[in-house]
């Protein structure tokens, strides 16, 4: 950074911890972030706000962080994925792994469904998804779709996400009954019971296999 | 890429503003940045300086103003969708913003930001050519009030004077004229991929009688060219009740009003879609205005 090169002082709170800090003018929210934060969770994708990989909350709404100055956002509240696990364990929703990590239910979903492969894109979608359950805790199958159209995955392809989604929000409306819950599924197609996928017989991937969770929830 | 240097200088009244672009030379005004800010990144844009407007509240909101509804030039493209005078009297600008790239970017970006870069890809700008609304701005001089036929010169182009910024809007609400019995409007779009910009888009607003005779049609293309109202289609509606064979004279009529921009396939297709979009739009808005007769 030159000696002339413009900044500004923000202070920032970033899940729930209050920031201050010089930033260039011209340094974009998801930089600042990364690099002065050190809050790598948040990634940068496409660069030009297409591929939603860099979703951040910004003041509770989703928002691209590489369409955002840092020094726009001072004074505000910005939640990012490592906030995630910290706002389940507040509101009293948090999931464990096998190996005793926290997660949010969300997190847990991606992981049980196969939300991610690569997982470059998910803090994008799980940000996402975490503001559209936010707003409309029994989101459909459209509803999911139209609220991650600004995220992109080159993995999964997009069901084992919507899935992952559907999954998360059955768990939180509290519809755990040992199997995962998975009420609201019209089609049938989304495996949450810990079994294998039937469907699309050829195409069905018996890596699907899910925890055992001690029966078969269907 | 990092964008070239600049100074952001933030300000939170249109009065600052008006200042804030007297005081400094190549400023650029970041309203919600969501075409601003790419630009930057890929050096199309370099202003010294980026006058931030996005913190005055006081341009921040959607009233009902009796026959129009009042949109702050800073309202967000989600809250503008969302406000209830907008879903209740301009559905067709709720039905046109849930098509606007995604979620997040509507979150941030901006009424204002948008008709002042008048793209003409852009979403809003069919809807607002047969809407057309009052655009007030201020300036150095004080405020002036143009109708949006007016303000909207061409692609990329509107009356807006060095040290100008749009302050707000009143949309028309749409309400059935004295000779009509209903109204109808809709917004169609045609793109590649979800949130992509539209290949062809058509905002359309339909008045029938009675007996259910069109007495009144707004049609605008989008993303063919430069924005066209195909006025030739709009009367070869006119008193009929929209049947499959002046469906489609009126296709054939706007195939003939568009100039895409492209030669060759990719022009004729876009001419294709024009036409096949119309057709679509004007049978959503025929059976939404006669819904209610």
């Amino acid at each position: 950074m030159s000696k002339s090169e413009p900044t500004t002082t923000v202070t920032v709170t970033v899940n729930g911890e209050e920031y201050v800090k010089e930033t260039e003018d011209r340094k974009l929210l998801v930089h600042f972030l990364r690099e002065d934060l050190g809050l790598t969770g948040t990634h940068q994708g496409c660069v030009v706000g297409k591929c939603g990989a860099c979703t951040v909350l910004h003041d509770g709404t989703p928002k691209k962080s590489c369409m955002l100055y840092a020094a726009q956002i001072d004074g505000d509240e910005i939640t990012t994925v490592e906030g995630l696990a910290d706002i389940a364990e507040a509101e009293g929703n948090e999931m464990e792994t096998r190996d005793g990590a926290t997660l949010h239910p969300l997190q847990m979903g991606f992981k049980r469904n196969h939300g991610l492969q690569c997982g470059f894109c998910t803090p994008g979608f799980l940000m996402t998804s975490y503001a559209l359950l936010q707003e409309n805790e029994d989101p459909d199958d459209d509803e999911i779709r139209s609220a991650l159209s600004g995220n992109i995955c080159r993995c999964t392809g997009y069901n084992s996400i919507v899935e992952s989604v559907e999954w998360a929000a059955a768990e939180l409306a509290g519809a755990d009954d040992g199997a995962g819950g998975s009420d609201g599924n019209e089609d049938g197609a989304v495996s949450t019971d810990g079994g294998f996928s039937t469907d699309g017989a050829a195409g069905g991937c018996p890596c699907r296999r899910d925890y055992p969770t001690g029966g078969d929830g269907e | 890429m990092y964008p070239s240097q600049f100074e952001h200088v933030p300000v939170d009244s249109v009065d600052d503003a008006v200042a804030a672009l007297q005081e400094y030379e190549d400023a650029e005004l970041l309203a919600g940045g969501q075409s601003l800010v790419p630009l930057q990144k890929t050096r199309f844009a370099s202003p010294d300086y980026l006058v931030d407007i996005t913190g005055i509240e006081e341009l921040q909101y959607v009233d009902d103003a009796g026959d129009a509804v009042e949109v702050g030039a800073l309202a967000s493209h989600t809250q503008i969708q969302r406000a209830q005078p907008v879903k209740d009297h301009v559905y067709l600008f709720s039905e046109c913003i849930g098509q606007i790239a995604d979620w997040p970017v509507r979150n941030q970006g901006t009424f204002g930001g948008t008709v002042a870069e008048a793209d003409p890809s852009g979403d809003y700008l069919p809807v607002l050519q047969i809407l057309d609304p009052e655009i007030t701005l201020v300036g150095p001089d004080g405020e002036r009030t143009v109708p949006f036929e007016e303000f909207y010169l061409g692609m990329f182009t509107v009356d807006m004077e060095e040290g100008e910024l749009i302050t707000r809007a009143r949309l028309p609400k749409l309400t059935p004229s004295s000779d009509a019995a209903g109204i109808g409007s809709t917004y169609k779009k045609h793109a590649e991929r979800s949130g992509d910009y539209a290949l062809a888009s058509v905002a359309a607003i339909v008045e029938v009688d009675d007996a259910g005779d069109v007495t009144d049609a707004r049609l605008s293309v989008g993303g063919v060219g430069p924005l066209t109202r195909p006025e030739e289609a709009e009367s070869l509606v006119e008193g009929t009740d929209l049947d499959d064979d002046v469906l489609a004279e009126a296709a054939a009529a706007v195939r003939e009003a568009v100039l895409p921009d492209e030669e060759g396939p990719e022009g004729d297709y876009k001419e294709a879609m024009a036409g096949e979009f119309t057709e679509r739009a004007l049978e959503t808005a025929y059976e939404r205005a006669t819904e209610s007769i």
